[in-house]
């Protein structure tokens, strides 16, 4: 019994289409001039994203041990919460500073990726966030600490 | 153990970072000390107790350009005056308007921040392809310092025309080509070009290329055939086969002797500078402003200021006040009317 | 001249002016290797402190910080995968591979004697011709540069990984993503949405911070909680009983690649618009080209690591050559290099090598010095530096970030600068994830610009000059970049028949 579906490619594909699309829109205001190179890089990219689509559509004929192995949430889960962790990081930049906020996302970020020692994550911690301050904030005079209020103290 | 040793080799990586910073900081006397907030007394400020703690001044240019050496130069200067810390701090981008808006909106107007300014916040306004909302009165003109007017240069070998007038004469008839750092009314050597065309009927192409030094590559490379550039940008002209002819100024540079200016040509009487000044947002208290403009006042009487200033080319000229707004919008005035803006 | 040299020496011989050399040479190798700090930082931050030096200390420093910046680039680049200079993302490419396979030593021994030898190859030629080869860099102009970058391009599609119509849709997002901020030639600001930020484009260093050093991160996070072991190589066994170069027979085989690229890296740092991060792509494509094993490239060449390492490096020696000769920087870091010689009084152009000879040559023979230096340091170092890679990366990847934060905040001192990093890093998992390669993205914003600019301004030239067809013959370098594009986008065409006939010939026999 052969389970046959469309290939993710396929809609990778009519995502591109989107973003062409996008890039279009983005620039049909310009003089020619200005237009010119970003609508033939866009034309180019039609033609690759149309492409995309004809493969996909292709492998869809397949049997599904042919297609391989399709993404699943799975593969995106923990991947996404790094980068949202990360993104937070960031933005308590705004709120507390660099220091502190390092100091913080090095500790929750090492124990999400299942680091269990904790003399060895606070050493690295205390080791980091000395450093910085006084490589970065004394002598190099980069302006790590004027964002935030906590990062005014240190 | 084993894992111990690993940690510290992957910290090691960082902290060698530090080690080589420490052999590097007794030679750390630049311009940018540290921050030590003095005795500061906190609550109101008014005029009379200010400054108390670091002043920071903003400079739209990266690091190492000569807009942040003068910068550099003035913190200095300014420290003894003030008594107080001064640190450069730079935010390039956007032609130094990402510098502004940081001064004009996000910044308190308690007088401890203030920036370099020079023409591009003049005509940011009036530029047809990117206008800007901040117009030269929404700061608070404090000083100008530095002048450095406009320079045609040709190149040593040149046959065609040997002097301003002749050059104009050839142009009119035959087609010319030079490179300006962007092609509109922001740019001083666009509108030498734009002049050119407007008042005499000359004919020219112009180049728009990334900077300065764009145009001089291409300029003595023989691609294009005349410089149009600053005093500062052509102080090592002799030594690189080329020569500046004529200097549009209202008097001759200290720097280039020999250059006759444009009224002695008799060819026109056309003034052209790019200037560079310093400014605070507008709501900072009087008296600080007052204070302040005091400060640059005596730092640009600062004989080392002025030794490294010269050092560097800079033609230094002071402006306050009306003075300096006078100045500005009488340079915006002749360049609106070369490019056909309104104001 | 060789009395300049000697002189130059002298000068040299002094307590301030060696541990400048020392500490400049060290600094640029660790903020070369950390990722998410690259060489235009770490000089960008060096020359406040060197305004206080002697000229020669300062500029020994500066120059040398430039060159181990580039090369200490690749060691991350190698054993992470998080590259921190644009001039390291194609060493990149195949000593990760290496690396993974347990080689990562011998990929590093090879791309420090690379480095060593790309940038001591052109401090010597600095040394003996630089007036001549200013004069060479004037040749080029805006029709040059735009051949060299599509030079560059050609490498696109051997960049793409398994897919080569999705390597070519990243290769040519970059190159629309590059044209993002105010167009150069008519000043109208594209596809910036009306963010100020982005007037000045996307500044490229941020976004490979982010398509590698974020993605990587990620990646592993996955990695950790999937069974792996957690760290880049699996097996630690393999690390302890690699060498720190490869057996001699194999190092044999890339001295001529060492070689060429040392000529051609010094010659496309000469060119005033292209720096190292040009520089290392194009070598990377003449070393696949001239390879007797271009299969093997992207999937861990030895090969592959030596081309691009020789080229950044040999290109840092050559973008000084014009800034000392002529005032012309060529790249970024010779931009900031440039204001650190003049506030030391130090104008550039003929006076360089008459009245300020000594200062000069000092300088170069410190570059010399420094490049050396450099090769010593990494040589002996790398057999621990490679222990990284075992490094669980619990550990490493946090630290990964928090660097890559600061690194990308202090080049400009711009919030913005991390939201860029921030989003190329989620966008570098997404496209590796959907089989598209992020090589080829990094490719096209580095050349977008070169490209375009420099076709326009080639055609308003042009039609000044009386059409493009009689400028472009009255150009001999532009003819002869132009065959070399001919020629490698149907070398594999014709190699594919050249080894036809070898083969129906030995069969024949």
């Amino acid at each position: 019994m052969e389970k046959k579906r469309i290939h993710q490619d396929v809609f990778v594909g009519f995502f591109c289409l989107a973003l062409c699309l996008l890039i279009y829109v983005l620039n049909n205001g310009l003089p020619a001039d200005a237009a010119m190179m970003p609508k033939l890089l866009d034309g180019l990219l039609v033609v690759l994203s149309v492409l995309i689509i004809y493969h996909g559509l292709r492998k869809s004929r397949l049997s599904a041990e042919g297609q391989g192995k399709s993404l699943t949430w799975d593969d995106w889960k923990i991947p996404v919460i790094t980068w949202g962790l990360v993104v937070v990081y960031v933005g308590l930049f705004y709120l507390i500073g660099y220091l502190p906020a390092t100091g913080i996302m090095l500790v929750l970020l090492m124990r999400f990726m299942k680091r269990t020692s904790w003399p060895v994550i606070l050493g690295i911690d205390v080791v980091y966030l000395l450093i910085m301050y006084f490589v970065f904030a004394k002598m190099l005079n980069v302006n790590i600490d004027n964002l935030g209020a906590l990062g005014r103290l240190l | 153990m084993k894992k111990l040793i690993r940690m510290l080799l992957s910290a090691a990586m960082v902290l060698s970072l530090a080690a080589c910073g420490t052999n590097t900081t007794p030679s750390n006397s630049g311009g940018a000390a540290s921050g030590t907030p003095g005795n500061s007394s906190a609550g109101a400020q008014t005029g009379s107790d200010w400054p108390t703690k670091t002043i920071t001044l903003l400079c739209g240019y990266s690091a190492g350009g000569s807009s942040d050496l003068g910068c550099r130069y003035l913190a200095e200067a300014l420290k003894e005056d003030l008594g107080v810390p001064v640190i450069v701090e730079n935010v390039p981008g956007s032609g130094s308007w990402l510098a502004w808006n940081q001064l004009l909106q996000n910044t308190d107007p308690d007088g401890y921040t203030f920036a370099l300014v020079n023409l591009s916040a003049l005509f940011g306004h009036y530029d047809e392809t990117n206008p800007r909302e901040t117009t030269i009165d929404d700061f608070e003109l404090l000083a100008n310092h530095v002048m450095d007017y406009q320079v045609l240069a040709i190149r040593s070998n040149e046959t065609r025309f040997s002097d301003y007038a002749s050059l104009v004469e050839y142009a009119k008839t035959n087609p010319l080509v030079l490179a300006s750092a962007t092609s509109s009314i922001t740019s001083g050597d666009a509108t030498v070009a734009k002049m050119l065309e407007q008042d005499h009927g000359c004919q020219l192409t112009v180049i728009p290329v990334d900077g300065a030094s764009d145009a001089t590559t291409m300029f003595l490379a023989g691609e294009t055939d005349i410089l149009s550039a600053n005093v500062g940008d052509v102080m090592d002209a002799e030594d690189n086969g080329y020569k500046p002819i004529v200097i549009f100024a209202p008097e001759r540079s200290e720097y280039l002797p020999d250059v006759p200016t444009s009224k002695e040509t008799g060819v026109d009487e056309y003034v052209s500078f790019s200037a560079r000044g310093y400014a605070y947002m507008p709501g900072v208290d009087p008296a600080i402003v007052a204070r302040m403009q005091e400060a640059l006042t005596k730092a640009f009487e600062n004989e080392d200021y002025q030794k490294n200033m010269s050092a560097m080319g800079a033609q230094l000229e002071l402006y306050t006040g009306d003075e300096y707004k006078q100045l500005l919008n009488d340079q915006l005035d002749t360049r609106l009317r070369l490019w056909g803006v309104s104001k | 001249m060789l009395a300049n040299i000697m002189v130059g020496f002298q000068s040299l011989l002094s307590i301030d002016v060696l541990i400048a050399l020392v500490a400049g040479t060290a600094g640029g190798m660790v903020i070369g290797a950390l990722p998410g700090f690259s060489a235009a930082m770490g000089v960008s931050l060096l020359i406040p402190i060197t305004y206080g030096m002697s000229p020669i200390a300062a500029l020994t420093m500066l120059t040398a910080m430039y060159t181990s910046a580039i090369y200490g680039g690749s060691i991350t680049a190698i054993l992470c995968h998080t590259p921190g200079t644009p001039a390291s993302a194609a060493t990149a490419i195949d000593g990760y591979q290496l690396t993974k396979q347990g080689r990562g030593m011998e990929a590093m021994g090879v791309a420090t004697l690379g480095s060593a030898v790309g940038g001591t190859v052109s401090a010597i030629a600095m040394l003996l011709i630089a007036p001549a080869l200013g004069a060479f860099s004037l040749k080029f102009s805006v029709l040059e540069y735009f051949l060299l970058s599509v030079f560059g391009l050609t490498v696109i599609a051997s960049l793409a990984g398994d897919s080569v119509i999705k390597g070519l849709f990243s290769g040519v997002l970059g190159l629309v993503l590059g044209c993002i901020g105010l167009d150069a030639i008519t000043g109208y600001p594209r596809m910036t949405l009306g963010v100020i930020q982005l007037e000045d484009g996307i500044n490229f260093v941020p976004a490979l911070i982010g398509l590698f050093s974020i993605s990587q991160v990620m990646t592993l996070a996955y990695d950790v909680y999937h069974g792996k072991k957690g760290s880049v190589i699996e097996d630690e066994e393999n690390l302890k009983h690699s060498r720190a170069l490869p057996p001699f027979s194999e190092l044999k085989t890339l001295f001529p690649t060492m070689a060429r690229c040392s000529i051609v890296g010094t010659v496309v740092g000469i060119v005033p618009a292209a720096g190292a991060g040009v520089s290392s792509w194009i070598c990377y494509s003449m070393g696949k080209r001239f390879s007797k094993h271009p299969e093997k490239f992207g999937h861990g060449a030895l090969e592959g690591v030596a081309s691009c390492e020789t080229g950044n490096n040999a290109a840092t020696g050559g973008a000084l050559i014009p800034l000392i000769t002529l005032g012309l920087p060529g790249s970024t870091v010779a931009a900031i290099l440039l204001g650190g010689m003049m506030i030391h009084g130090l104008t550039p152009g003929a006076a360089m090598f008459t009245k300020n000879a000594s200062t000069t040559y000092a300088i170069m023979i410190g570059f010399m010095l420094a490049n050396i230096l450099m090769g010593m340091i990494g040589l002996f170092a790398a057999r621990y530096i490679a222990r990284v890679s075992s490094v669980p990366m619990g550990y490493l990847g946090p630290v990964i970030v928090a660097l890559c934060c600061i690194g990308t905040f202090a080049i400009r001192n711009n919030m913005f600068d991390v939201g860029v990093m921030l989003v190329f890093g989620l966008l570098g998992f997404v496209l590796k994830k959907f089989g598209f390669s992020a090589p080829p993205m990094i490719l096209g914003m580095v050349l977008s610009e070169i490209c375009e600019n420099n076709w326009r301004r080639a055609v308003i030239l042009a039609n000044a000059k009386g059409g493009m067809l009689s400028y472009f013959l009255g150009r001999p370098i532009a003819i002869v970049l132009a065959l070399l594009i001919v020629a490698s986008l149907f070398s594999p065409v014709l190699m594919n028949f050249v080894n036809k006939k070898a083969h129906a010939i030995e069969k024949q026999q």
